[in-house]
C-alpha cells in the first residue's frame, strides 16, 4: 500500500486480522481500513463492531486508536455508529482519549454537521472548554475553530466574547498546555473583543510572558495577539512598554531556520507599516549574509529600503553597492533599484548615489549598466535638471542596452533633454 | 487551520511515506511539486511555499528528502514550519541518520509516529522522549497491558515521568556562547551578536524543582544588588524551554522550572556587543588576471592573554581555477581544498594576544574564466573554553525534590564562533 500498489481486494482478510491483541498489529490494520473505505464499503461495515468493542477496551492507547480512526473514515454508513462510543469517550476518565475523541467532533462534522448539531455535540464542546485537562481544551478550541472557520459560524467568537471566565479560562491554559495547545488559544484569543482599555491591558500582560517562548510559532502568534490588544488601548507609557518588548522578540526570530526567517520577515514588513518606529534603530540586522538563500536576501533588502534614513543612509549605501556585485541576478538588480529608492526618498542622499550608480556603470557588466539607466531615469524625473552632466555617460553605453526597460529609459532621458544633448537625433 | 497531509518525499519528488489528515486537498496532487520546485529554480524564484492553483506547499529539504505539508487553506505558517522541523527531530532521534534509507527501513515506526504527532492535521505531541516511552521499536516485546500512554503526555507537566530513579544525583550545566560577526570589506563591523544557550544534563530522581540564578542585570536591578562589585549581564532577549514558567520569569526574572530528564536545551539568549571581535583577520588579496593570486592573511587574538582558542580555522576563499597552490605559515598549517574553493588553515592552540601571519600562494590560467564569480567572506571557526564574552554566570542552581537529596551541579563555559563572516574587498 505504501509503494503504491492498489491492494484493496485484500480487505476482507485484514478486516478478520483486527481482533488482534498486538498493537502494532492492530494500527496497521486500522491505517489500511482507513484508507480503503472508500473503495469497500459494504466491506467497512464488517469492521465497525470491532471499532465499537475496541473504545470500551480497558487500555486507552487502544480506545483512543479506535475513535480516532473511526472519525477518518469518511463514509456516511459508519458515522451513524460512531456517535454512541463517541459520545462515551467524551466523558472518559482518560484524558488522552477525552483529547482524541474531542478533535473527532470536528472531523465529524466535516463528514456530515446536521448529525453534530442534532446530537447535541457543539453544546458538549463547549462545556469541555472546563475541563481540567489542558491539553483536552486546547484540543476543544481547535475542533471549534476548525468548525468556526470552515462553516462560517461564530459559536465560538461568541463564546469567548460571552463573559470573562471564558477568556480567564483560555488564559489559564496557555500556561499549562503543550507548545501547539498554546499557538491554537492565542489564535483563538484574536477573536475577543476587549470591553475598554483596561481589558485588554490586563489580556495583555497575561500574554506577554509567551514573547520568550523558545517555539517560533508561539512568538509569532502571541505577536499577532498583541498588536490585535494594542489597538483598543489608549494608555500611551503601556503602549510604549510593550513596543521595548517586541522588538527583541522580532530580532530573535531572524536567528531561526530559513523558511521560518522567511515567514518573519514577511510580517516585520506588515508590522513597521503599522508601527514604523518599532526597529528604526536596528537596520544592521537585515544585512545580508553571503550563504543566505536567495528568498530571505530578497526580503532583507525590501526591509532595508524601508528602514532607510538620513541617519543610516551611508551604511545602507554602501551595503546595497557591495551586493550590487554578486553573483545572483535577480538579487542584483534588486539592490540597484534600491539605491534609486534611497535617492528619492532622501534628497540629500542623492548624489551619493548618483555616484554609486556610476561606478557600478563603470563596471561595463551588461544587466547592471540596463539596470542603473532604468534607475537613473526615475532619479532624473524626481529631480529635474539637476543632474545633467551625466548624461553623456550614459549616451556612450546605447551600445550595450538590449533589454526593452533599459532602451525606453534612454529615450525617454534624451528626449527630455534634448536641447542638451549635441547629437540627440542620432 | 492547519496541514490537510503530510508528505515524505525522495529526492526525485516520489512520495516514500504520506499521510491524509484532512481529506480536502487529493493526495494526487503531490505530483505537481517537483515540477513546480525545478521551474522556480530555474527561474530563479523559489520560496518556501509555493503554490499550485488552490493547493499551498510548505516544504523543507534535509539531507535528500522533502517534507512537505499541503493544504488549501490560510493556514498558519510558521506552525507548519515548525511542526516540520520538530517531525525532523523526532524521526533523528529514533532513528539517529535521517535519510532515504531510515525512512524505508521503519515505515511501520513512521506511520505510526505520523499517527501521533499530528491529528487532523493538527500538531499533537512531539516530545520525541515521551513517544519514545510508548512507540518503540521492539515491536516484539509489546504486549497488552503493557503498552500504556503514558500520562506525562496529558499532564500539565508533559515533557517528564514520574518516578525516574538515579543512584547518583548530578546536574550538569554547559554555558555555549556563539559569537556572530559580520566585518564589511573595509574593516567596519556590520553586525555584532552573541547568541548563547544554556543546555543541561539532568540525571536527577523524582521531579525536581530546579532554580537557576544568573548575574541578569534586570535582575539585580530589582532586587537591589546592581552597582559596585556585581557584574551583571543585560541579556537583550531570553527564550526559553516550554518547562520553565514563563510568568513567573515575567514577574521577577526567576527561571524555575521541572527539567526533562536527558539533555536538552534550557533557554537561549541574544546580546549586542559593542566588544572587540575575538579573533580579527586583515587580509590582502591580491588578484593578478592571467597570473597569479597572492594571498596574506594575519590574524590576531584580540582576547585576554590567559586564555586559547582550540582547533581554530580560518577558511579564506580563492578563485576556482586556481591552482599550485604554496603556503607560508607562522603558525599552524594550511590545506588548500578544492571541492570548497577555500584554503584553510589550521591552529591546534592560539593564545590570546598573539598575532600570526600565512601567506598564499596560486597560479591563475592564462585563460580567463567567463562567469562572473561572487565574493565569499572569510570565514572563522574556534572555540575558547572557560570562557564567556557577556561574562553571564552561573551564580547559583538550587535543587529542591520532596525526598530532599542532595545533588551536585556542575558548571562548564565555553565561547564558539557562531556565523563568522569577515568581507574580502
Amino acid at each position: 500500500m505504501t509503494v503504491g500498489k492498489d491492494v484493496s481486494i485484500l480487505f476482507s482478510d485484514v478486516v478478520n486480522c483486527m481482533q488482534t491483541s498486538n498493537i502494532e498489529l492492530k494500527k496497521l490494520v486500522y491505517l489500511y481500513v482507513i484508507n480503503y473505505a472508500k473503495v469497500q464499503p459494504e466491506l467497512a461495515i464488517l469492521a465497525v463492531n470491532t471499532f465499537r468493542k475496541d473504545s470500551s477496551d480497558p487500555n486507552p492507547l487502544i480506545r483512543a486508536l479506535a475513535i480516532r480512526t473511526m472519525g477518518c473514515i469518511r463514509l456516511e454508513q459508519i458515522t451513524e455508529y460512531l456517535i454512541e462510543p463517541l459520545r462515551r469517550c467524551l466523558k472518559d476518565e482518560d484524558p488522552y482519549v477525552r483529547k482524541t475523541a474531542v478533535i473527532c467532533i470536528a472531523k465529524l462534522y466535516d463528514i456530515s454537521p446536521k448529525l453534530v448539531e442534532e446530537e447535541g455535540f457543539i453544546d458538549t464542546l463547549l462545556d469541555i472548554l472546563n475541563d481540567n485537562n489542558a491539553m483536552v481544551v486546547a484540543n476543544a478550541i481547535i475542533s471549534l475553530t476548525d468548525i468556526c472557520e470552515n462553516f462560517n459560524k461564530s459559536i465560538l467568537k461568541d463564546t469567548i466574547n460571552k463573559n470573562e471566565s471564558n477568556v480567564n479560562k483560555l488564559l489559564n491554559a496557555i500556561n499549562e498546555c503543550v507548545e501547539w495547545g498554546q499557538v491554537f488559544i492565542l489564535d483563538a484569543l484574536v477573536l475577543y473583543e476587549p470591553k475598554n482599555s483596561k481589558d485588554a491591558e490586563r489580556v495583555l500582560e497575561r500574554i506577554l510572558p509567551r514573547l520568550s517562548h523558545a517555539n517560533s510559532a508561539v512568538v509569532l502568534s502571541a505577536i499577532k495577539v498583541i498588536m490585535y490588544l494594542l489597538d483598543n488601548i489608549t494608555d500611551e507609557e503601556f503602549i510604549q512598554n510593550v513596543h521595548k518588548k517586541l522588538s527583541p522578540s522580532l530580532v530573535t526570530l531572524l536567528s531561526a531556520e530559513p523558511e521560518i526567517q522567511y515567514i518573519a520577515l514577511r510580517n516585520i514588513n506588515l508590522i513597521t507599516q503599522k508601527l514604523p518606529n518599532i526597529l528604526s534603530d536596528k537596520i544592521n540586522i537585515f544585512f545580508c549574509k553571503y550563504n543566505e538563500p536567495t528568498y530571505v536576501k530578497i526580503e532583507k533588502l525590501d526591509m532595508i529600503i524601508r528602514l532607510v534614513s538620513e541617519k543610516n543612509v551611508d551604511l545602507v549605501l554602501y551595503e546595497l553597492k557591495e551586493y550590487s556585485t554578486e553573483v545572483d541576478v535577480d538579487f542584483v538588480k534588486k539592490s540597484i533599484r534600491g539605491i534609486g529608492c534611497c535617492a528619492i526618498k532622501l534628497p540629500q542622499a542623492s548624489e551619493k548615489c548618483i555616484n554609486i550608480l556610476l561606478d557600478l556603470i563603470d563596471t561595463k557588466i551588461n544587466y547592471i549598466i540596463q539596470e542603473c539607466i532604468v534607475v537613473i531615469k526615475d532619479i532624473f524625473r524626481k529631480y529635474p535638471n539637476k543632474y545633467e552632466s551625466i548624461i553623456t555617460i550614459l549616451c556612450e553605453n546605447i551600445e550595450s542596452l538590449d533589454e526593452s526597460n533599459a532602451k525606453a529609459s534612454l529615450i525617454w532621458i534624451i528626449g527630455e533633454y534634448v536641447e542638451r544633448i549635441k547629437n540627440a537625433h542620432e | 487551520m492547519s496541514a490537510s497531509a503530510v508528505f515524505i518525499l525522495d529526492v526525485k519528488g516520489k512520495p516514500l511515506i504520506s499521510r491524509n489528515y484532512k481529506g480536502d486537498v487529493a493526495m494526487s496532487k503531490i505530483e505537481h511539486f517537483m515540477p513546480l520546485l525545478v521551474q522556480r529554480e530555474e527561474e530563479g524564484a523559489l520560496a518556501p511555499l509555493l503554490s499550485y492553483g488552490q493547493v499551498h506547499f510548505l516544504w523543507i529539504k534535509h539531507s535528500n528528502l522533502y517534507l512537505v505539508a499541503t493544504t488549501s487553506k490560510n493556514a498558519n505558517a510558521s506552525l507548519v514550519y515548525s511542526f516540520l522541523y520538530k517531525t525532523i527531530e523526532v524521526f533523528c532521534e529514533y532513528f539517529k541518520e535521517l535519510e532515504e534509507e531510515s525512512i524505508r527501513d521503519n515505515f511501520v515506526i513512521v506511520y505510526e509516529l505520523l499517527d501521533e504527532l499530528m491529528d487532523f492535521g493538527f500538531p499533537q505531541t512531539t516530545d520525541s522522549k515521551i513517544l519514545q516511552e510508548y512507540i518503540t521499536q521492539q515491536s516484539n516485546k509489546l504486549e497488552t497491558g503493557k503498552s500504556r500512554v503514558p500520562p506525562t503526555v496529558t499532564n500539565a507537566v508533559s515533557w517528564r515521568s514520574e518516578g525516574i530513579k538515579y543512584k547518583k544525583n548530578e546536574v550538569f550545566i554547559d554555558v555555549i556562547e556563539s559569537v556572530n560577526l559580520l566585518v564589511n570589506a573595509n574593516g567596519s563591523v556590520l553586525l555584532s551578536e552573541i547568541v548563547g544557550t544554556i543546555k543541561l544534563k539532568v540525571f536527577l530522581s523524582g521531579m525536581p524543582e530546579l532554580r537557576l540564578g544568573l548575574n541578569d542585570r534586570v535582575l539585580f536591578e530589582l532586587t537591589g544588588l546592581s552597582g559596585g562589585k556585581n557584574k551583571s549581564v543585560e541579556l537583550e532577549d531570553v527564550k526559553f524551554h516550554q518547562c520553565v514558567r514563563l510568568s513567573r520569569f515575567d514577574n521577577d526574572r526567576t527561571i524555575s522550572f521541572i527539567p526533562p530528564d536527558g539533555d536538552f536545551e534550557l533557554m537561549s539568549y541574544r546580546l549586542s556587543t559593542q566588544v572587540k571581535p575575538l579573533i580579527w583577520i586583515e587580509s590582502v588579496i591580491e588578484k593578478f588576471s592571467h597570473s597569479r593570486v597572492e594571498i596574506m592573511v594575519k590574524a590576531k587574538g584580540q582576547f585576554k592573554k590567559q586564555s586559547v582558542a582550540n582547533s581554530v580555522e580560518i577558511s579564506v576563499p580563492v578563485p576556482s581555477d586556481a591552482d599550485s597552490p604554496r603556503f607560508k605559515t607562522s603558525v599552524g598549517s594550511a590545506k588548500y581544498v578544492p571541492e570548497r574553493n577555500v584554503v584553510i588553515w589550521s591552529i591546534k592552540s592560539f593564545p590570546g594576544g598573539k598575532e600570526y601571519l600565512m601567506r598564499a600562494h596560486f597560479g591563475l590560467p592564462s585563460v580567463e574564466k567567463e562567469e562572473v564569480e561572487g565574493r565569499p567572506p572569510i570565514g572563522v571557526k574556534f572555540e575558547i573554553p572557560y570562557f564567556t564574552v557577556s561574562g553571564i554566570q552561573v551564580r547559583y542552581m538550587k535543587i529542591i525534590e520532596k525526598s530532599g537529596y542532595q545533588a551536585l551541579p556542575w558548571v562548564r563555559y565555553i565561547t564558539q564562533s557562531g556565523d563568522y563572516q569577515l568581507r574580502t574587498s
